[in-house]
């Protein structure tokens, strides 16, 4: 019986803490009252703990999801743009299309490859210039402090309110690079659909030419 | 039985039967189930859409160094048996018409 609730508890991550502890507590309940002890006995009156824990999902309006947590989904969705660039890279390398068409297609990945880098250089650049002057405001408050205490005092807590800002907005930054990869990778996979396209729709039409 | 009970008629019944005493979850299972076909998982889903409305609320109650909890008809939960009395009421004497051949436009 353990085993069993222990699985069903597993399934229910999704519910919040007291609403899981109330969900078990009532099937522990019944299935004490029922007399059930064997795992198999309690498939046979509740059901797998999937289906159990389907059962009472539904009624969460929750999409059952067997493994599934709102972090990893999120890092896998960026892994899967990047893995979804190289797949398209390498299908274009990869497919019989004319040069030109290569080359435009090369030339734009290299664009966008270099837009990607830009903007990359720039927030480096900027959280590298943030963090100096933070740095800095606190070296020199420091070095000022046998002068005026007044004064130290206002470049040290100036820089540490730098770097504390700093802090707030990287959730923000690492959101925007997710949303870059995403949107580079949507380009990507748009762009290959659509000469892979065009070129199955050339290969029909030579074909047909060379039926006649 | 071929016909499912839907859900508003299964709240009915559990609180029909909260009205005339308090059950915890399996004793209510069981006279829920002598009278019609409901699987034993579906009960917690109906109690604690009942809990929610405020119809039925909970006390615990010590059994052989454990807790069961019992469910409780409230005001507003008897109120809700009156309505859904009064909706089957109408309807199952529409369906019986209809089955029986014998409505009238």
């Amino acid at each position: 019986m353990t085993a069993y609730l222990d699985q069903f508890a597993a399934l229910l991550i999704q519910l919040a803490v007291d609403e899981r502890d109330e969900v078990i507590n009532f099937y522990r309940e019944y299935l004490l009252d029922a007399g059930i002890q064997d795992y198999d006995d309690c498939v046979a009156e509740l059901g797998t703990p999937k289906q159990l824990a389907r059962k009472v999902l539904a009624d969460y309006s929750i999409r059952f999801n067997e493994n599934l947590t709102a972090e990893t989904t999120k890092r896998q969705k960026s892994r899967a743009g990047v893995r979804a660039i190289w797949l398209v890279v390498l299908a274009l390398l990869s497919t019989p299309i004319t040069i030109p068409a290569l080359i435009v297609i090369f030339a734009v990945l290299v664009a966008v490859a270099a837009v990607v880098f830009a903007i990359a250089v720039t927030v480096v650049a900027l959280v590298a210039a943030v963090t100096m002057l933070a740095l800095s405001a606190v070296t020199a408050g420091i070095g000022v402090f046998t002068q005026s205490i007044w004064v130290s005092l206002f470049y040290i807590g100036s820089g540490l309110a730098i770097i504390g800002i700093e802090l707030l907005f990287l959730p923000l930054v690492v959101w925007f690079v997710g949303l870059i990869i995403q949107g580079v990778s949507t380009v990507v996979q748009r762009l290959y659909h659509r000469f892979v396209k065009r070129n199955r729709a050339e290969r029909g039409g030579r074909h047909h030419e060379e039926n006649r | 039985m071929a016909i499912q009970i839907s859900s508003e008629l299964l709240d009915g019944c559990v609180l029909a039967l909260l009205s005339t005493e308090d059950f915890y979850g399996y004793s209510l299972t069981q006279r829920l189930q002598a009278s019609v076909p409901v699987s034993e998982s579906t009960l917690y889903p109906v109690l604690r859409r009942l809990k929610k409305n405020d119809w039925v609320t909970t006390y615990d109650q010590p059994f052989q160094g454990r807790n069961r909890r019992y469910y409780q008809l409230t005001a507003a939960g008897q109120a809700q048996l009156t309505l859904i009395q009064g909706d089957w009421e109408q309807y199952s004497q529409a369906i019986n018409q209809l089955l029986k051949g014998e409505a009238t436009s």
